[in-house]
């Protein structure tokens, strides 16, 4: 049977093919979902981790302004405590040398008297403390810190923003950014009033921020002001866009727009944040929140400062892949695996399958050639019983010289064996047909009593009688008769199986026509056995395929499963009925329309 | 029944066969050697043995009422000097040794040419006597 071979062909190799997609989806699904899960995981874990390191530079950098800040309040305080004893200029001039070489962070200390002209100003340049000639003394009345410093009290201090040095009305180059502290002191032997102004070197500050920012190595720290500006930048060319025409466009404010915002709209002083443009920890500084650890009332410039420690987020990105891809490659290398064994599975299950479906093929087969052998036999009988009459009359007439009327009557009976093997041929030719989806009126008296003629040798050797009962003006049946008489041949053989060893062995054919509610009707027939019947927990198993109550080698278990599916497929069926005795199977068929 | 009795010692032959045609043509063809008696069924094989005692009993097997291998059985229990051919319509090797067993003398499928069939009547009675 070559075309069923390439249906099971078919079938194993389409289920394996199906098995296998199923769970290649499951594996992708599963390494998909877990990749996802670390990847969520390492990002929060970074996350975490990023921000204790972040904070570092906010916290410290804050701290060290803090520091300096303290410093300059102190000079401050010892400048202005001191101012009374300095007396005469060159008592000043000694002071403040000694004092700006001392420090090394004071770039120029002024005094100014109440219209804002210098009085006198000490320069600190390449470690030597130099004193301005009078006549390079400028006036600053338009200055701020001069401005600030006149409308200070006696016991108070001015510091000013961090900000670019300006000679002239021109930011002095190169850069140099500077703190101012203002105070003001009382009468000196130049004037009544005096303002004095230390600037600050703002790179002294800036180092030792570069100092705590070079202890971090995952990520970038800056400081900017309120505006955005940089005051401590990646780059130097990146700084003082405040001041710097040139630099405008360095600023955080346009850079990292999000951040910048959040930054704006937090009250919290420091804070971690993500967004698109990564992660970023800030401190944000402003002097106003200085506690002063001497006491003393110092006034602060309204500059705030944020320090601010930021991750991009490709570089967070990469970050997180470093950590994720070797993860990523054990889990596809587990997948492959998961793949490999799947493979295997579903190759398996699929040779199974195909096994299964080789031996109900070769069991169908078998159960063919069960059924070509059972008429085979019945046949063998029905032929061969006319044939040796055939043969032994050609012997008599060649022996005997027969009267005529002796020798009509011997040719007329051979003649009738002939055509009784030739009606059984033609029989066996309709048997043969039954494959053939072939839909016809047909007699079911005629079909039964074919079936019946190739189990006669059975009934006469094993004794058995049939009684039939037919009802008056059945009509013809639709089907299929080749179909319909394999069915009866085996429920005939099945019943003649079931009375092996019964005493009293018979067999009831009742034919009835029932109306359907459709309006037509169907003819049934019920054949009774008076074998043992079948056991109610079998009953309902008869019809599958392999079931079978005989010994091993005698049935296949397919014929009722075959002769089910003849049934369904002629449009009728066939069904046990539970009797008080022996075994009732019922068949039927739609009843022609065309009488 | 069709029983031809005859002076002549022939020796008795009992034909039981169910196809009417072809046990006539067997009785008509064996007549000229054998005193013929038939049977049509296995019951009625049973009473003409008795009756008629036959030398020679050619059985088929399937036949209404009793097979032929029911008729064997019987005949195995009496005491009898009867030769009995089976001549069968479907022979298989159990068939055939069932027979064997039961007591015939040979087994002969059908159709069984005629010099077979006489061959083995003659051969029967020769060992016989």
């Amino acid at each position: 049977m070559p075309t069923s071979k390439l249906i099971s062909d078919s079938i194993g190799w389409e289920s394996y093919r199906r098995l296998f997609v199923s769970l290649l989806m499951a594996v992708v699904v599963f390494i998909v979902t877990l990749s996802w899960l670390t990847w969520r995981s390492l990002v929060a874990e970074k996350t975490l981790a990023l921000h204790s390191e972040e904070l570092l530079f906010p916290v410290f950098g804050a701290a060290v302004l803090r520091e300096k800040v303290d410093l300059l309040v102190s000079d401050a305080r010892f400048i202005k405590v001191g101012f009374r004893d300095f007396g005469t200029h060159d008592h000043l001039d000694e002071t403040m040398t000694e004092f700006m070489k001392s420090r090394g962070v004071y770039d120029q200390f002024r005094l100014l008297d109440a219209s804002g002209q210098e009085q006198v100003r000490y320069n600190f340049r390449e470690g030597d403390v130099e004193k301005v000639p009078p006549s390079q003394l400028q006036s600053k009345r338009d200055r701020y810190y001069f401005q600030e410093g006149l409308r200070l009290e006696h016991n108070q201090y001015y510091i000013s923003a961090l900000d670019l040095n300006v000679e002239g009305g021109v930011v002095e180059r190169p850069l140099k950014p500077v703190l101012r502290v203002v105070l003001k002191a009382g009468a000196s032997s130049y004037a009544p009033v005096s303002i004095v102004v230390l600037n600050y070197l703002g790179a002294d500050l800036l180092d030792a921020l570069k100092e705590v920012e070079r202890s971090e190595e995952q990520t970038r720290s800056v400081v900017v002001d309120q505006d955005g500006y940089y005051v401590m930048g990646e780059a130097p060319s990146q700084e003082w866009g405040g001041s710097l025409p040139d630099r405008k466009a360095e600023n955080l404010r346009l850079q990292k727009p999000l951040t910048w915002k959040a930054m704006q709209e937090t009250t919290l002083r420091s804070q971690c944040l993500r967004n698109e443009e990564g992660i970023a920890c800030f401190t944000r500084f402003s002097p106003t929140h200085l506690p002063l650890n001497r006491g003393g009332d110092v006034v602060f410039s309204n500059q705030q400062l944020y320090f601010i420690s930021f991750l991009d987020a490709d570089e967070f990105a990469q970050q997180v892949l470093q950590e994720f891809v070797p993860l990523f490659g054990i889990y596809c290398l587990f997948g492959l695996a998961l793949l490999y064994a799947s493979w295997k599975f579903a190759r398996l299950k699929a040779l199974k399958l195909r096994n299964e479906a080789f031996l109900q093929e070769e069991m169908y087969h078998k159960e063919k050639l069960h059924s070509l052998g059972r008429m085979a036999t019945g046949m063998a009988h029905e032929i061969n019983t006319p044939l040796a009459h055939i043969s032994l009359s050609l012997e008599l007439i060649r022996q005997r010289v027969l009267p005529r009327e002796k020798l009509l009557q011997t040719t007329a009976k051979a003649q009738e064996s002939c055509s009784r093997v030739a009606a059984i041929i033609d029989h066996v030719r309709t048997f043969g047909r039954m494959d053939e989806q072939v839909r016809t009126a047909f007699e079911l008296p005629v079909t039964f009593n074919n079936a019946l003629s190739l189990i006669r040798h059975r009934l006469l050797n094993e004794g058995v009688s049939v009684q039939e009962s037919w009802p008056d003006g059945l009509p013809r049946v639709e089907g299929n008769p080749g179909q319909t008489e394999q069915v009866l041949l085996n429920l005939l053989n099945n019943a003649l199986d079931a009375m092996e060893g019964e005493s009293n062995r018979f067999l009831l054919v009742a034919v009835t026509v029932q109306p359907l509610t459709t309006g037509a009707a169907q003819v049934e027939m019920r054949l009774t056995d008076n074998g043992p019947g079948v056991p109610k927990q079998q009953q309902g198993q008869l019809f599958d395929p392999f079931f079978t109550t005989k010994e091993l080698g005698k049935g296949t278990g397919l014929g009722l499963s075959i002769a089910y599916n003849l049934m369904r497929e002629q449009g009728g069926g066939v069904a046990y009925e539970d009797g008080e005795r022996g075994a009732t199977f019922r068949i039927w068929l739609p009843a022609s329309e065309a009488t | 029944m069709n029983s031809r009795q005859r002076p002549v010692c022939k020796p008795i032959l009992l034909i039981a066969e169910d196809n009417d045609m072809l046990r006539q043509s067997l009785a008509d063809l064996c007549e000229e050697d054998y005193q013929v008696v038939e049977a049509a069924d296995g019951k009625l094989a049973l009473e003409q043995f008795q009756i008629h005692q036959p030398a020679l009993i050619l059985l088929d097997l399937n036949m209404p009422h009793l097979s032929g291998i029911d008729v064997l059985k019987t005949l195995q229990h009496e005491e009898h000097r009867c030769r009995i051919i089976v001549h069968s319509g479907h022979l298989d090797a159990s068939t055939e040794q069932k027979c064997s067993e039961l007591g015939a003398y040979r087994c002969l499928g059908k159709p069984a040419s005629w010099e077979k069939l006489l061959g083995a009547m003659r051969s029967a009675l020769e060992q016989d006597a």
